[in-house]
């Protein structure tokens, strides 16, 4: 008890935030994924599997290519296309979309899991690079939490501005929307509802490959099988939290992964905690923020349902 | 109810896998083939590995070691199948089976002086209770909050790793070297069938009386019935007095006990303690075996033991045939993408055979 | 009234239109024309082919034979995109709008404009307004659909196709949601659009509302033209009888009522809406064994909310209700049909049957899980086929057999399904919530029967109703809904279509 006040009173809060931010970064990407495709009436559990695709094209191309950001592009690319498998298996084929995202996130496991024993490898994939100077890190009190992330990180933040860019004052996004909410609107008004549901989880693919791409090239720099463990499904209980929203489910990302944080620094100060408890916090704390919130939240109104 | 057999009907609900499993088939073998292995050598090895390979004084019979394996993948796909009838999607099944795991191997090593008859169904019973009780979370959690059970299922399946983990490494450690708990009791084991070394046990027989009381429960029951009613359309059966909150509860109680119980028949039977890295993965391919067998208990089965085929004939082909054993996984995954969008399979099946007319009338143009 | 017929020219013509669906010839061989400027009626009842057409005119559905031509010229129509260039709008039955967008995002979906990357939300406002002041509709192009009413809803279907410039307006039941005040409106803006030259096409079954409205009628029936009138030359049990092939009994046959005691009683319910807005607001009344207490409303003024809470599909927020002197507090459906309730649900497909179960699964919904249907847990298939093989019989449902899907069954027999399951029960009161939508006339005058017998039985019937006549015809007193409030009550003998119409409106 007193090491835990302790730590407490030494944890510096805004260094907290700052890794708090750097793990909340593939759960937002997720958050984002799921904003895209859902507003456009299309449920995205695939997001997971999308992401540990990304992981290990990522991995695999940086290391084959020498440079992390070929390998990024091929973590985008490979996330799109498992993102374009789902859209077959549940637009073309209507196939229940959370059977197919389901269906999806197995086969993602089961092929990146072949290839990575199939073809093991000791090599590790260059980082991507640091975006500020070693000098903007360390200003005092700030300098870990705006200027010490990686590029991805940014990224994210960029990304959730872009959202509601995109979602709120564009052409695709008020047909995005339409699509979501009243399919049959937009059909007859003349808009090609498939196409734009189909495209719409096409970008949820591009942003779960960057999500995917923070593991392997902003994180460890090496491949494990499962190594997203579960951060799709947390994205998606932030975008749920957030109200299909960007900015909120940015914060309710932050939400997930503080008390995470917060539990690292209490093994930095060694106060005695079973870890393999505390690491159940995220999934415990999406667990009760589902149960708190998913009631209150009104998702768009064609969310999962095929078309026609 | 439902009256009216045919060979149509059957076949109707048949192709549909079996088209499945067999593209997936040609895809690995394509796969392989690049990679250049003789995929004919690769299945032949498959093929006897999984059915084929007599048992010796030191090795179990393929054939009898493809049911072992097929045990977990039928019981957890009887549980995952009926979420699936309820319109729900347990997709938890692996914490589920932990939990089960660790709580039969707590009654059957923390509880001694029971005499077999006792103890061997308390321990299997505490299995199904903890999986009823893991996966009932998740069906409270929708009925009373909406929760959607997709996400919370898989939430619970990291916790269920990390509080398994926690206690074989904690509370539950032996006195071994390695971190395991201490040995379940001889009156909790669920005896093996065939005299060593064959490993076949009494869990095959659970598994087919679990099938048969699937089967009675949805054919023959109004509880059955009544899940099949809230999965089919959720609103009318509440419009018409069914209490839908009360169904979920009760189906993810009942999807979860035969998911604890599938991780109870493991360390009982097989285990006989439990391992702090007790990985198994079931949890995860029974999603493929439920959709596979198409939600009826003879299509489980047969879903299960072709499961439990490509698990068991895996190891023999690596050794034989050199082919790595992760090539299942891909076919796996190939074989749920077809089921799960069987469309595929036939537009595939349509394409081939508009090409094929016209790649005869070419061979004949070219022969006149 | 009829307006002196216009000239001559044909702005549109469909010629021998023929679509199948499984089962169903929609559309056989149909030939139909529109004149420049006129208002050509398409009149027949559920089912006889319409809307196929119209779908078919507006490119959602494609013919199997047959052709459009636009003043003169074959025109091919892939898609409702094709439709709008070349001039034709429509304003669906339900409306085609989104509920959380604005009316002007609404009104530019699909032809938006653009400043660089980003929406311009400036030049469509503009052009709404000139377009509203014009032709005399008013709205607020940033208003939320979902704040406006039904007939401010309809105002924004039809200057959106205005703003699409449409030159043929296809009209699809328009008058089903609106009071007669409302029609008259609606009737006024029709001519001022006629005058400027746009035509249309108006599909009603409304025999009134056609004879008034409309240039000429062409009668459809079982997806065939039966003929075309003028209002001049034909009267409404003419037009009736071309409709349904017989001549049709335009009133129910019903003595007076015999009320006796009090069966549903309700004080003070307050609801919200799946929005979250107030449905139902403070809403008081009893209704009484043998009496039909209809409820008039302009549809989504709170009465699909109140049915809901009555039925026990949604949780009110403060209020009480009893049902033969049982209170019935958190009331979920299973208690409130265990109190003797029988719920005809305003939408079938959604809440009245499971589509892939068999009918005779479909018939004891309720009550399979209890004697004589299940026994020590088991179900008794055959007493089920046996239950199922009578009421086939005595509601007269056209069906193959007890294990056909309820599915594949038109809607008339679905309905039917409906009403057999709910009034094979016993029946203390009757809850019918829109009980004959799109069901056919056959159906209508079956099911109008049933309700009056089971007054005449004794139950005490609650009617919600979005057609003032089956309101009008079927009730014996009257309350109408406005904004989720009770705002009055009519003996049904002591009033008129003018007076509910005005308590509608929220006018009285």
């Amino acid at each position: 008890m007193e090491q835990l006040l302790e730590a407490l009173r030494n944890i510096n809060y805004i260094f907290l935030l700052a890794v708090a931010l750097r793990a909340a970064t593939p759960i937002v990407f997720a958050a984002l994924g799921g904003i895209f495709s859902e507003r456009a009436g299309v449920v995205n559990i695939a997001l997971e599997g999308m992401m540990l695709t990304s992981a290990y094209v990522s991995f695999r191309v940086a290391v084959m290519a020498g440079s992390p950001w070929v390998g990024l592009v091929g973590g985008i690319i490979a996330a799109v296309l498992v993102a374009a498998l789902h859209a077959v298996v549940s637009i073309r084929y209507r196939t229940n979309q959370v059977v197919s995202g389901t269906v999806i996130n197995i086969f993602a496991a089961g092929v990146t899991g072949y290839l990575y024993r199939a073809f093991p490898t000791t090599a590790s994939a260059d980082y991507l690079p640091d975006l500020f100077p070693a000098s903007m890190k360390n200003l005092p009190v700030v300098g870990s939490l705006i200027f010490d992330q990686g590029i991805l990180t940014y990224a994210m933040l960029i990304g959730v501005f872009l959202t509601g860019l995109v979602l709120f004052r564009t052409r695709w996004g008020l047909r995005t929307r339409a699509v979501g909410e009243l399919p049959r609107a937009a059909d007859t008004a003349g808009i090609n509802v498939n196409r734009t549901r189909f495209i719409n989880v096409l970008i949820s693919g591009a942003l779960a490959g960057l999500g995917g791409a923070f593991f392997t090239l902003q994180t460890v720099s090496t491949f494990s099988p499962n190594m997203t463990s579960g951060q799709g499904y947390i994205g998606l209980a932030a975008m749920i939290f957030g109200n299909w929203n960007p900015v909120p489910a940015l914060f309710a990302s932050l939400l997930f992964t503080i008390p995470q944080a917060l539990a690292g620094q209490f093994q930095l100060f060694n106060v005695p905690l079973p870890y393999q408890l505390l690491s159940t916090l995220p999934y415990l704390l999406t667990i009760i923020t589902l149960a708190g919130f998913m009631r209150r939240s009104t998702p768009p109104a064609a969310d999962g349902i095929p078309y026609p | 109810m439902m009256k009216g057999f045919s060979i149509n009907k059957i076949w109707g609900r048949t192709w549909a896998p079996v088209a499945s499993v067999g593209l997936a088939l040609l895809i690995a073998a394509v796969l392989m083939a690049i990679t250049g292995t003789d995929p004919l050598v690769a299945y032949r090895a498959l093929f006897e590995g999984a059915f084929l390979r007599p048992g010796t004084d030191t090795r179990a019979t393929a054939f009898f070691e493809t049911l072992v394996a097929a045990t977990p993948f039928m019981v957890l796909a009887l549980g995952i199948s009926l979420s699936f009838a309820a319109g729900l999607f347990n997709i938890g099944a692996e914490g589920q089976l932990y939990m089960g795991a660790l709580v039969s191997t707590m009654a059957g090593f923390m509880i001694k002086g029971l005499p077999m008859a006792i103890h061997l169904p308390l321990a299997l019973l505490a299995g199904a209770l903890a999986g009823a009780i893991w996966a009932g979370i998740a069906g409270w959690l929708k009925a009373a909050r909406g929760a959607p059970e997709v996400v919370t299922t898989i939430m619970l399946n990291y916790i269920a790793f990390s509080v398994v983990n926690y206690m074989v490494n904690g509370p539950l450690r032996g006195k071994t070297t390695a971190p395991r708990t201490p040995d379940i009791e001889a009156s909790a084991i669920l005896p093996n069938l065939l005299p060593p070394p064959e490993r076949l046990h009494w869990g095959i027989a659970i598994a087919i009386v679990c099938g048969m009381l699937y089967w009675v429960l949805m054919k023959k029951t109004p509880l059955g019935l009544r899940i099949q009613l809230v999965g089919s359309n959720l609103k009318a059966a509440f419009n018409a007095g069914i209490n839908v909150n009360q169904t979920y509860v009760i189906t993810m109680l009942l999807s979860g006990a035969l998911c604890g119980l599938a991780g109870a028949i493991e360390v009982l039977a097989l285990y006989k303690f439990l391992p702090s890295e007790f990985t198994t993965g079931y949890g995860f391919d029974s999603i493929a075996v439920a959709l596979l067998g198409g939600g009826n208990p003879i299509g489980i089965g047969l879903a299960a033991i072709l499961f439990g085929a490509l698990f068991n004939g895996a190891t023999y082909m690596q050794f034989s045939a050199g082919v790595s054993n992760y090539i299942i996984s891909v076919l796996q995954a190939f074989i749920i993408i077809f089921v799960a969008a069987p469309g595929i399979v036939r537009d595939l099946f349509a394409w081939v055979r508009k090409l094929l007319p016209r790649s005869a009338k070419q061979t004949k143009e070219l022969a006149s | 009234m009829s307006d002196p017929l216009p000239s001559p020219e044909i702005a549109l013509e469909m010629r021998g239109i023929t679509k199948r669906f499984p089962g169903v010839l929609a559309n056989d061989n149909i030939t139909f024309d529109l004149r420049k400027g006129e208002i050509h009626a398409l009149l027949g009842e559920n089912g006889a082919g319409k809307s196929t057409l119209m779908n078919i005119l507006y490119g959602l559905y494609h013919p199997d034979q047959g052709e459009v031509l636009l003043s003169g010229k074959s025109v091919r129509i892939h898609g409702p995109r094709d439709a709008i260039g070349l001039g034709i709008g429509m304003v669906h039955q339900h409306f085609m709008l989104v509920p959380p967008l604005t009316v002007a995002e609404n009104i530019v979906l699909g032809m938006e404009e653009t400043r660089g990357p980003l929406l311009d939300s400036v030049t469509p406002v503009a052009k709404i307004r000139k377009i509203a002041a014009e032709y005399g509709l008013e709205i607020d192009p940033d208003a939320k659909i979902s704040d406006l009413s039904v007939g401010l809803q309809q105002r924004v279907e039809i200057v959106k196709t205005l703003y699409r410039n449409a030159r043929v307006l296809v009209l699809d039941e328009p008058t089903a949601v609106l009071t007669p005040q409302e029609v008259e409106g609606l009737f006024i803006t029709l001519r001022k659009l006629v005058s400027e030259g746009v035509s249309i096409i108006f599909i009603s079954h409304k025999l009134k509302e056609v004879m008034a409205i409309a240039n000429r009628i062409t009668v459809l029936r079982q997806g065939r033209v039966v003929g075309s009138t003028t209002p001049a030359e034909a009267d409404e049990a003419k037009l009736a009888s071309m409709m349904v092939g017989r001549p049709v009994l335009l009133k129910v046959d019903k003595g007076p009522a015999q009320p006796r005691d009090t069966i549903l009683s309700l004080s003070h319910i307050k609801a919200l809406s799946d929005r979250r807005a107030q449905a139902v607001n403070d809403v008081s009344f009893e209704v009484k064994a043998g009496e039909i207490v209809g409820i008039a409303g302009v549809e989504g003024n709170g009465q699909s909310e109140l049915v809901e809470v009555l039925t026990g599909l949604r949780t009110p927020q403060s209020g009480a209700v009893t049902i033969g002197g049982h209170a019935m507090p958190n009331q979920s459906p299973r208690t409130v049909i265990k109190a003797g309730t029988s719920h005809i649900p305003e939408d079938r497909h959604k809440y009245g049957m499971i589509k892939d179960f068999p009918i005779s699964v479909n018939l004891v919904l309720s009550t399979f899980d209890g004697p004589p249907f299940a026994r020590n847990g088991i179900l008794d298939d055959a007493t089920i086929t046996k239950q199922a093989e009578r009421l086939i019989q005595e509601f007269d449902i056209r069906t193959p057999g007890p294990f056909t899907k309820i599915g594949s069954l038109s809607g008339g027999n679905q309905q039917k399904v409906v009403v057999a399951r709910e009034f094979s029960r016993p029946m203390k009161l009757l809850i019918a919530a829109q009980p004959t939508r799109g069901v056919d006339v056959g159906s209508i005058e079956f099911i109008h029967k049933r309700i009056v017998e089971a007054r005449d039985k004794g139950a005490a019937v609650l009617l919600v109703s979005a057609e003032l006549d089956e309101i009008m015809s079927l009730s014996d007193r009257i309350l109408v809904m406005f904004k989720g409030q009770i705002v009055g009550e009519r003996v049904t003998a002591q009033t008129t279509r003018q007076d509910i119409g005005l308590l509608m409106m929220g006018k009285a």
